[in-house]
């Protein structure tokens, strides 16, 4: 399936679409209940794309990515790798196909690593799961990868501990892991959220960089406008499970449509503006998801809600180029 | 190994390990250490303890001590193996239901819970009862089969707990196969937990041994601390004051027990902190 | 401004006496005013945690406070005895703590819990509680019905609004607030600070709010500490602070936060980051080229 890219308007292979997907947990042990935390997302990555979903927890944005990764099973809804649709169940060789197409990269940097295993260990076993190393050769991939994430002088690296590297020296052999196979599509899920905040621009300026030599599309979850901002070239706005606001990132951020977006813009830190601080005046609390409302879930905190947005959840409706906004109001 | 040091710097483990180490010692030289054969049946009968014979004779006119240090290798043996067959089964088992989850969970935990209701003492006499064959290994099988479920069902939660965890995840997400993410990533980090296990077990297995010895299931023939004990209530040790012959095998199987005891409290030590560490 | 200054820390040292002492305060002088809102930010490992609990002397062993005065309204808080110190805390000054919402104890009403913390320090307002606990929910927004609620039936958002408020029962003057709202989204996030500056404005306290978010604390706060390695490199007000830093570390600061509004364009940070002061950690973390 082709579709238009923002990079340079030529038309590109979509690389991952997702279609109607929904996840449903069930919880509690005597009295069960629905969790509704994938509400029906429809959602395209281009070849080479960086789409950046965005939302609070609860939003279920991490989830999705797990779905990608197929950590999860969808409960319903489909997803497509280069207009295949992936089957619900996979024999071997198929799921290892998937796993060289779609890698990931996991917000704690300390937990995802095995912290008995040396570093290099991460980075070893992708490349001999997918048999992707000759004889001898595995060492230089492993440097080679590395020195790729900003890991110099690799070798120093490779026979240490995740406990003696710092929390951004991590994240790079997180990135490394995932690099290894040499992806596609990588499902990055909050990067730089548990990272100090002079290392969150390294990681999303190699990120960057890595989609550009390598080729790579991205899905970027964040809860940070900002950091959506800089990074993504579109932008996706997630709230209790549902799409709200899709488009290209620059547009969207600038001028919000969706009241929900207009609110996570004012609530964001703006130390830039050099004015007074925005006041937001948004009461109510986040969306209970074992009972959703039929009709939009922002309505009870939405400043501009009317009647009919209990009533039925609104479509996604097209505003502008690639931009479309789930809301009555358009 | 770093390990070894730690253990090193742990009082209950020093305590213990030194214990079992002097009880090995004297298992493997038992022909050295014991003055007479311990079966020897010519000295004089239920002689008090002498410095001929230090822990006396018994009724059949055994010398006591010689019995006790060669009592010690299968006592040891039977203790140590039975944990160890222990260990492996509910290391097996904890895994692979906490691992696979679902239908496999299900199956193995009505197993475990099935063998956890049986109380063990009544089982494993009815097993030794029906047994063709007595001895060690009847022992050993009778220990393992009534031991396993308890370990099983620390070991799941604890693999239940690992799955969760994003490195595990990050795993399964590189496409490793389910044996070798057990084996590389989920074992290495429930060594802990499966160490102190086995000692647990075994202390177990050594007491399990005197008591299914003590009441004549065993092979009443074979010599451990066990069936001195047996052969101790049997030839009326108490009605003639002869106290040694009934308390020494006793005192060493509590002895021997509590050394693997403190083995398992170190270990716990050991693992725990080092989990809050991080 | 008086003479006599509300908060002077002097050449404040402080760390953990780890076999030898690991200085995670390096001479940190700063002063505070009546009513003023000090921002304290700095990245992992700088010593802002221990700087905090060295100002209201409550490091436990092994943190130890190795020299220098905390003179609040003239009192030296390092040499206080315990019993004053219990005394002077929740009336005088209060704590908020990083995740202070997960201190809650789950099994007791919120209610009880914050007439704990009141009779513990006071005996003010032991009668008149009831009144005085609805007026602090009112004060944070939250309805009257939870004050028989049990913690897990708040989110995280309302916790932390409870534990604040608890941290106001006794009229204190001064709020020492270390990263409270790290754990929440940023709408809640906003709502929280929002409310803290309303209060500040009717009951006049002055706040030292630690963080690593640096972008926040330019809106909300007066003056603006930079913290790297244990000392304080840079202070200035915020406005300031952020438009002309003088410090190369807070320079590459405020330049690593992608604008929300105004020219989209790549950045970059030069330099390395603080090491960590854990002693493991100060071992044997490399420096990379690009860390």
């Amino acid at each position: 399936m082709r579709m238009q890219s923002l990079q340079q308007n030529i038309q590109t292979d979509t690389v991952l679409r997702l279609e109607a997907l929904r996840k449903e947990f069930t919880i509690g042990t005597i009295s069960k209940r629905q969790v509704h935390v994938v509400n029906g997302i429809d959602l395209e990555i281009g070849s080479r794309e960086i789409v950046a979903l965005v939302g609070e927890s609860g939003s279920g944005k991490t989830t999705v990515a797990r779905l990608v990764a197929r950590l999860y099973k969808p409960t319903s809804g489909r997803i497509f790798l280069h207009s295949t649709e992936v089957p619900k169940w996979m024999g071997k060789r198929e799921t290892l196909h998937y796993r060289k197409t779609v890698q990931m990269i996991f917000q704690d940097p300390y937990a995802s690593l095995n912290a008995l295993h040396p570093v290099r260990y991460a980075i070893e076993r992708p490349l001999k799961i997918h048999g992707l190393v000759g004889r001898g050769e595995l060492q230089e991939r492993v440097v080679s990868v590395m020195e790729e994430c900003g890991l110099r002088p690799a070798e120093r690296f490779l026979s240490r501990y995740p406990h003696e590297l710092s929390g951004g020296q991590r994240q790079r052999i997180g990135i490394a892991r995932a690099l290894a196979v040499r992806p596609e599509l990588i499902l990055a899920d909050e990067p730089t959220s548990m990272l100090d905040v002079s290392i969150r621009l390294d990681i999303m300026n190699l990120l960057m960089d890595l989609r550009e030599k390598e080729n790579i599309s991205y899905l970027f979850i964040t809860h940070d406008l900002a950091g959506a901002r800089y990074v993504s070239d579109r932008v996706a706005i997630m709230y209790a499970g549902h799409l709200m606001e899709v488009g290209p990132s620059s547009d969207v951020i600038s001028e919000p449509k969706h009241p929900y977006t207009q609110l996570l813009k004012a609530a964001a830190p703006k130390p830039e503006s050099g004015t007074e601080p925005e006041r937001i005046d948004v009461g109510g609390e986040v969306p209970d998801l074992t009972a959703l409302p039929s009709g939009c879930p922002f309505e009870p905190r939405c400043p501009l809600a009317k009647a009919e947005c209990r009533e039925r959840l609104p479509e996604m409706r097209v505003v502008s180029p690639n931009h479309s906004v789930r809301c009555v109001l358009y | 190994m770093e390990y070894i040091l730690v253990l090193l710097r742990n009082k209950k483990a020093m305590v213990g390990v030194v214990t079992i180490l002097l009880f090995a010692i004297i298992a493997i030289f038992a022909p050295l250490i014991a003055p007479y054969p311990p079966t020897y049946m010519g000295f004089d009968q239920v002689l008090p303890p002498s410095a001929k014979h230090l822990f006396g004779t018994t009724a059949t006119g055994q010398d006591v001590f010689s019995q006790i240090v060669w009592g010690t290798r299968l006592t040891l043996l039977v203790g140590l193996l039975s944990g160890l067959f222990v260990t492996v089964i509910s290391t097996v088992i904890g895994v692979v239901a906490g691992y696979l989850g679902g239908i496999v969970d299900e199956i193995l935990m009505i197993l475990t819970n099935v063998f956890l209701i049986i109380p063990g003492l009544p089982l494993m006499i009815i097993l030794s009862t029906y047994m063709p064959v007595k001895g060690m290994w009847t022992i050993i099988l009778v220990i393992t089969v009534t031991g396993w479920a308890w370990g099983a069902r620390m070991i799941r939660p604890q693999v239940m707990s690992l799955k969760s965890r994003d490195f595990v995840k990050a795993s399964v997400v590189i496409g490793e196969s389910p044996f070798h993410i057990i084996v590389a990533d989920i074992l290495p980090n429930v060594v802990g937990l499966i160490v102190a296990q086995f000692f647990a077990a075994a202390v177990y297995g050594v007491l399990s041994e005197a008591g299914l010895e003590f009441l004549g299931l065993g092979n009443a023939s074979a010599i451990s601390w066990g069936t001195v004990l047996y052969w101790a209530d049997n030839g009326q040790a108490i009605l003639f004051g002869l106290w040694t012959w009934l308390l020494v095998p006793g005192l060493l199987i509590a002895l021997f027990g509590g050394a693997l005891a403190m083995m398992n409290f170190a270990v716990d030590e050991m693992v725990n902190p080092r989990l809050k560490k991080r | 401004m008086s003479d006599h200054k509300f908060l002077e820390v002097r050449d404040l040292e402080a760390g953990y006496q780890l076999g030898r002492p690991v200085r995670a305060v390096r001479k940190v002088s700063f002063d505070l005013a009546h009513g003023e809102f000090l921002g304290i930010a700095g990245e992992s490992g700088c010593g802002k945690s221990t700087l905090a609990f060295a100002i209201t002397n409550m490091l436990a062993d092994p943190g130890k406070v190795f020299s220098g005065e905390v003179l609040f309204q003239g009192k030296d808080l390092v040499k206080c005895e315990r019993e004053e110190l219990r005394q002077m805390r929740w009336k005088e000054f209060s704590i908020v703590f990083q995740a202070s919402m997960n201190a809650l104890n789950p099994v007791m009403k919120i209610k009880d819990q914050i007439y704990d913390a009141v009779k513990h320090h006071s005996s003010e307002y032991v009668s008149g509680f009831d009144q005085r606990v609805r007026e602090l929910f009112d004060y944070v927004n939250i309805s009257h019905a939870y004050l028989n609620a049990y913690p897990h039936q708040l989110s995280g958002g309302m916790k932390q609004r409870v534990v604040i408020a608890a941290a106001l029962a006794l009229d204190p003057k001064l709020v020492i607030m270390d990263e409270p709202t790290t754990a929440l989204d940023v709408v809640v996030q906003r709502k929280i600070l929002q409310k803290v500056a309303e209060l500040r404005e009717k009951m006049g306290f002055s706040v030292i709010f630690i963080t690593h978010d640096l972008s926040l604390l330019v809106e909300i706060s007066d003056y603006l500490a930079i913290m790297y390695a244990g000392r304080i490199v840079e202070k200035a007000p915020s406005k300031v602070l952020f438009s002309r830093p003088l410090h190369p570390y807070t320079e590459q600061l405020m330049a690593s936060f992608p604008p929300l509004v105004g020219e989209k364009r790549r950045l970059h940070f030069r330099g390395r980051s603080p090491v960590a002061l854990s002693s493991n950690a100060a071992r044997s973390v490399l420096p990379g080229s690009a860390m």
